[in-house]
Parts: structure tokens; sequence; C-alpha cells
């Protein structure tokens, strides 16, 4: 099926249907700007994801004072600490500061969108964005004050201002800094705040992740990494040949990862083709025409038939997989994990075993921080690698089978602050670029045609992973639309040949202290931060009707 | 952070447009926006915005929220509550940034430092399945909603 150009015009939600086939004609300008607001989207949206999402599952709110909404409780009341002694585990030093870095990132969250609204007329929900382009003129008076909120106003992209963006997230090269000084003593973590080494973001991630360091043999998925790309006038450089500055493509990790040296660069590398992405709704609340013999559906051809209480159905997430006849593990229909850490692995950035190249191996074990660990066993820092039986001692969950392979929470984690920082660094030269371009053109028309039946998709990254909108236009109407983002990939349930998706498969096998508490299922599926209904949120009254919102997972599949 | 350029006053409604009585909130505002208010009133239209809604919510000496409620009396029910009288849903654990809802917003104020009371004004909606107008029980009871929330602003 051969995509007809021009036919996005009559679209307003996403502009980048049909714009796959032609990328060309979109002015420079056009990217910069669409670039732009992307990235100071994502910058936003990690932000947020971390502090006020992802953090609460490691800080404990009780130990400094906070025992109260939004930190707590979570599951009614939370396991005491005589009960379960390494429950949570951060110090009481160390969550008072990241209840701080709470308040904080609540502020240059605004500082992103502040930019977002200056070239996309608002944020969130920008309109701005047209096919062919973005509708803002360029003005010095948007560039001034998106540089300003970015990194200040002396001019050094690299050493910024006090309460700018950029001096909020930081270097990942201020991290090994410390590491180099301190000799990673996490009694020496708080002053991390003062800004002795740069921004902090990078930091605060390792600050949680350093006390929970058996997530990172947890929540491990395929190793399939699925990316769109995005940031089209990102990188002249990429090595992949591929001028976003984080491209398109897929990935697997392969075999256990061995040597703390980077797999060469790109390790593996596939164009990706459109026209694999099918969906299966086998296990999902929709129903296909002829479901039994096309059990897969490419989106031109795709149903969404809503179908409550569908016999041997658990999800109302359709299963989107791609169409692989050579991978070795998962032939044909291989489930794909999108998002910050798949864009980080395709792109090179990340692989596994980087946080102990970029300095992590210094950071002390845990065991001489909290003494015998009795309970709930942790492993060694510093040994990343497979070898876990010295520390792991009794009960608990046996991860020592597990190789680490870099797809784990905690590699989710520190890929988004990493990619944070990359793109934010990156706007900053946007914004110089368009430094010339004041008053350029940002868009062109692509006109519908009005008879005729015509085929468009569109492909981009948005901050939780692939997003792929697909269309079909008759005689000028829109015949069908189809969407599938990234959250379907992730958290798809089985698909017609009974594989689970990323997400299910990370979550089976996780050991649970406390089924009343599973906090230990929350921080692997915050790993991916699921876009989950934004659609309602009514206000309740008090003693009103409840419409208590029930996750409930069908037995057979656990 | 006091923002000086803050019009003391926000009505403020909310809801998603695209399921019929859930949009009330927004309803609502198209209408009150083409009033003659006094300087010091901003009217917004919040839609589906979660925690966004911090930013234009915060430094206010007064708020007016309008949203459907789900407070369990027949549909067309007016309710007007105030924080201590809504499901704060304290015992809430987010499953996505997706799901944070206007007593999540109010949660992070406090933790900001601002102690927030909005008046919530809104009414029991009926139907809230896909389509973009109100059932004619909710749109009969419109004006009676811009009524009491231009009494809030003394009008």
């Amino acid at each position: 099926m051969a995509a007809a150009k021009n036919v996005g015009n009559a679209l307003g939600f996403n502009v980048h249907v049909n714009e796959d086939s032609n990328p060309d004609d979109i002015s420079k300008e056009g990217h910069l700007v669409r670039d732009v607001i992307y990235g100071s989207n994502m910058v936003a949206s990690h932000l947020v994801h971390f502090y006020q999402l992802a953090a609460l599952d490691f800080i404990d709110p009780a130990a400094v004072g906070l025992d109260k909404p939004p930190f707590a409780p979570r599951y009614g009341p939370g396991p005491s600490a005589a009960s379960y002694p390494y429950y949570y585990r951060i110090p009481a030093s160390i969550s008072t500061y990241l209840v701080a870095q709470y308040v904080l990132a609540l502020q240059f969250r605004r500082q992103c969108n502040q930019i977002g609204a200056l070239w996309g007329g608002r944020a969130p929900f920008v309109q701005g964005l047209t096919p062919g382009g973005a509708t803002t003129s360029i003005t010095q008076d948007a560039i001034d004050k998106s540089k300003a909120l970015l990194y200040g106003t002396t001019g050094d992209k690299d050493n910024p201002d006090p309460g700018t963006i950029l001096a909020f997230i930081g270097k990942p090269t201020d991290f090994a800094a410390w590491v180099a000084d301190t000799g990673g003593d996490t009694g020496k973590l708080p002053i991390i705040g003062d800004g002795t080494y740069g921004g902090t973001m990078l930091f605060d991630v390792v600050a949680a992740a350093m006390f929970y360091a058996e997530y990172f043999w947890i929540g491990n998925a395929y190793e399939r990494f699925l990316a769109y790309g995005v940031f089209e006038r990102g990188d002249d450089s990429n090595p992949l040949g591929d001028k976003r500055l984080l491209s398109r493509g897929r990935k697997r990790t392969g075999a256990q990862y061995s040597a703390f040296t980077p797999p060469a660069k790109p390790p593996e590398w596939f164009p990706s083709e459109q026209e694999m992405v099918h969906e299966s709704v086998a296990k999902s609340y929709y129903s296909y025409q002829n479901e039994l013999t096309q059990k897969w559906r490419h989106p031109w051809i795709g149903q969404t038939v809503p179908t409550p209480g569908k016999g041997g159905s658990y999800s109302w997430v359709k299963s989107p997989r791609y169409k692989d006849t050579t991978d070795p593990d998962y032939a044909k229909w291989v489930p794909y994990e999108a998002g910050p850490l798949a864009r980080m692995m395709v792109n090179g950035d990340y692989y596994a075993g980087f946080l102990y190249d970029a300095g992590y191996t210094s950071v002390p074990n845990i065991p001489s921080v909290f003494g015998p660990l009795a309970g709930y066993p942790v492993p060694q820092y510093g040994a990343m690698g497979p070898d876990l039986s010295a520390a792991w001692t009794t009960g608990g969950p046996d991860l020592s089978a597990i190789a680490y392979n870099g797809d784990s929470c905690l590699d989710r984690y520190a890929a988004r602050q990493l990619e944070a920082y990359k793109i934010a660094r990156a706007l900053a030269d946007w914004l110089d670029e368009l430094d010339g371009s004041v008053g350029a053109v940002t868009s062109t028309t692509r006109p519908v045609p009005p008879t005729g039946t015509h085929y468009g998709y569109g492909w981009t990254e948005a901050p939780r992973g692939a997003l792929g909108h697909w269309i079909k236009i008759k005689d000028g109407k829109i015949k069908k639309y189809q969407c599938v983002v990234p959250s379907t990939w992730n958290a798809s349930p089985r698909d017609a040949t009974g594989r689970a998706g990323p997400a299910e498969k990370a979550m089976k096998g996780i050991w649970i202290r406390s089924e009343d508490h599973p906090l230990e299922v929350l921080r692997v599926s915050h790993s991916w931060d699921f876009c989950t209904a934004c659609a309602v949120h009514l206000v309740s009254k008090k003693n009103g009707k409840k419409e208590d919102k029930v996750f409930k997972m069908d037995p057979t599949y656990i | 952070m006091a923002d000086p350029s803050k019009k003391s006053i926000l009505i403020l409604g909310v809801g998603n447009m695209l399921l019929k009585d859930e949009g009330m909130g927004v309803h609502v505002i198209e209408r009150v926006k083409a009033l003659d208010l006094p300087e010091e009133v901003e009217v917004i239209e919040g839609g589906v915005l979660g925690l966004d809604l911090l930013d234009y919510i915060e430094d206010r000496e007064k708020i007016i929220i309008i949203d459907a409620v789900n407070g369990g009396e027949p549909p067309g029910t007016i309710y007007r509550l105030r924080r201590k009288e809504i499901d704060m849903r304290e015992n809430r654990c987010l499953s996505s940034l997706h799901d944070i809802d206007l007593p999540h917003v109010l949660h992070m104020a406090d933790l900001m430092g601002e102690h927030i009371d909005p008046v919530i004004i809104g009414v029991e909606p009926k139907d809230m399945s896909e389509g973009l107008e109100l059932s004619p029980e909710i749109e009969a009871q419109i004006p009676k909603v811009i009524d009491l929330v231009l009494k809030e602003i003394g009008r």
C-alpha cells in the first residue's frame, strides 16, 4: 500500500500523518519550532514522572513527617517499619531532600511549559502544530525568553544560571565528579542540592536507585526496543545517518551482558517499516470481524469495536506487535517496548551497564550503610555483574539466575533522566539556530485531495514512547483513523500467539512482601508511566457514590 | 511564588467536552466568558488539565470551579461544595501521571505551602457517553449554575 502524499492537512490532531512519505518539504524552521515544542514537553514530562509519580514509591513519607497526601498513605495504612524493615530504605535525610526536590520540580516543569506555550500558543494541548510545520512566527522575544527559562541570561549553555531548567537537571558528568570527590559516600549526598555538582536530577534518581539496587534485576521485559524517532533537526552528526536527535529503529540487546564495556554502536539497526505493525485483540475487550481467521490487523484495516465482557479477555488495551520472521526468540510477532529507554537504546546513548561506566561502581554497597539486611536481601552494589550469591542472604526473591540485561525497572528510570538532559541541552542549541531565523516561514500547506482513496501514516515520539497514527481518506473525508500509542506497546495483554506484552512479562514473578501493599509492583509499573485514563475526572461528593477503579488481573495469567 | 499579574478571582471550568455531561463545566465557562465581568475576574477553561491546573489556581483570593459532580443525587441536582465536603481521595495512589485530578492538585498545593479551598459548583451528570451536547435535564440547569457563579463574585 503506497502512502499518498498531502492528506494530513485535515487533521488537527496528528500533524505527522503522511509526512513520513515526504518529510523534506517542511522548512528547517518548521522542524525547529516543532522540536522546541516537543522538547520542552518531553523534559516537563520526565521531570514530573520522576518526582511526582515515581519517587513516591521509594521515599518513606512517615520518616520525614509527611504522612499525608499526596505522599501517604498509598494503600491504606502503610507497612510499619518494625514489620517491614527494608520496605522503604532511603534514609530520612535523603527522603527530606527528595521531598524538597519534589516541590522544586513543579517549578521547573512550569518553566518547560512556558517555553512550550511561547512556541505552541499554549501548553499542554498545543495547537500551534500543523501538517507541514508550525503556525508560530519566530520572534526574538520568544527566543530570548526561552533561553532565559532554559539556561539563563549569561549565555553559557553548559554552565546554566541558577533557577533554570538545565541547572536543575544537570549533566551526567556532574555525577561522575561527585563520585570522584566523595567516593560515592551516601552520607555526602545531600550536598548535591547546594549546586556544587551542577544539577541534581540524575543524582536524585541514583539516590533512589542505590538503595533499591535489586531493581536492576527486576522488571525485565523482552530486551526489544522500538523507537519511531523524533527531533528532525537534532543531530547532523548522528552516526546512524539519521538526522534525528533520537533515531528511528529497533534494537534487541540479545545475550547476557557480561563486560562493562558498551557494545559497538549501533549494535543492531533495522529500518523500521510501518507495514510491520499489527495488532491483535485476542485478550482485549474488542472484536475483529472474522477474528478466528484474521487474528492480526494492520492499522489501515484496523477495527476498534468495544466488546465489554468478551470471554477470556482481561484488558482494554490492544496488543500491537512487530512482524519480524527473523527474530531469534519471538518469531513473527515480536513484543517491543517503547519509551525513553527504548529511544536511548536505539540511539546508542544507553546500554546495559551504562551507569556503572558513568561512575556507579563506586557507590557503596548497601550492607555497609544499613548493616546486615536480614529478611530482605539486597545485592551488593559494585557488583552489577550477575553473581549475587554472596550478597543474597536469606529469604526474598532469588535473583541469582537472572542476568542483568539493561532492560530493568531502574534502567528505565535512569535512561529517562539521561534523555531529559540530552533533550534540554539540544533545545538550547535549537534556540540558537532559531536566532538567525526571525520571521521565517514555519509552515507549508497540505491540501487534502478531494477525490479518491488515500492512505497515510505518521510516526513520532511522545514522552512515553513510539506514537503512530494511521489514516484512510476517501473522497475528502476521513474513512478510518487508528492510533497505536506507546502505552499499548508496553501494557498490552497477551496476543493471538499467547505472548504477554512487555509490562506483563516484567511483572510476572515479582516478589511481593505484602499483598496489601504491593509497592514492588508499582515501582515496576511506574517505570513505564502508562498513560491510563485521563478522560474522566469527576469531583465526588463525600459519601456520594463511589466509582472505585479496580485493577484486577485474571488469575489464570498470573 | 506570588505573581502580581494574576487576577484575584478565578472562575475555572473543567471537564471533558467529548463526554456529554462530563463537559458541563466547560459549557458553563463558554457562556460565562461572554458576560461582562469585573476587572479582577479571570475566566479559564481548564478542560482535562490535571497537574497543569496548579499553575492557574495558585495565588488567588477566590476560586470558583465548575465541574460535573458525582454526589449520588438525581441527575440535574446542583451542588455547591467546599473542600471539606468533597472526596479528597487521601488513600489513592496514582497509576499514572494522567491520573492527577483536582483533589491531587490541591494536595500538591498544600505541599507548596498554599492551602486552596475553592468553591465547587456542579451538577450531577446524567449521561457521560461520547457526544458534544449536554443532556436536556443538565442543559436546563445551566442558567441556574451561571447565576450561582455570579453570586459568588457578588454579581
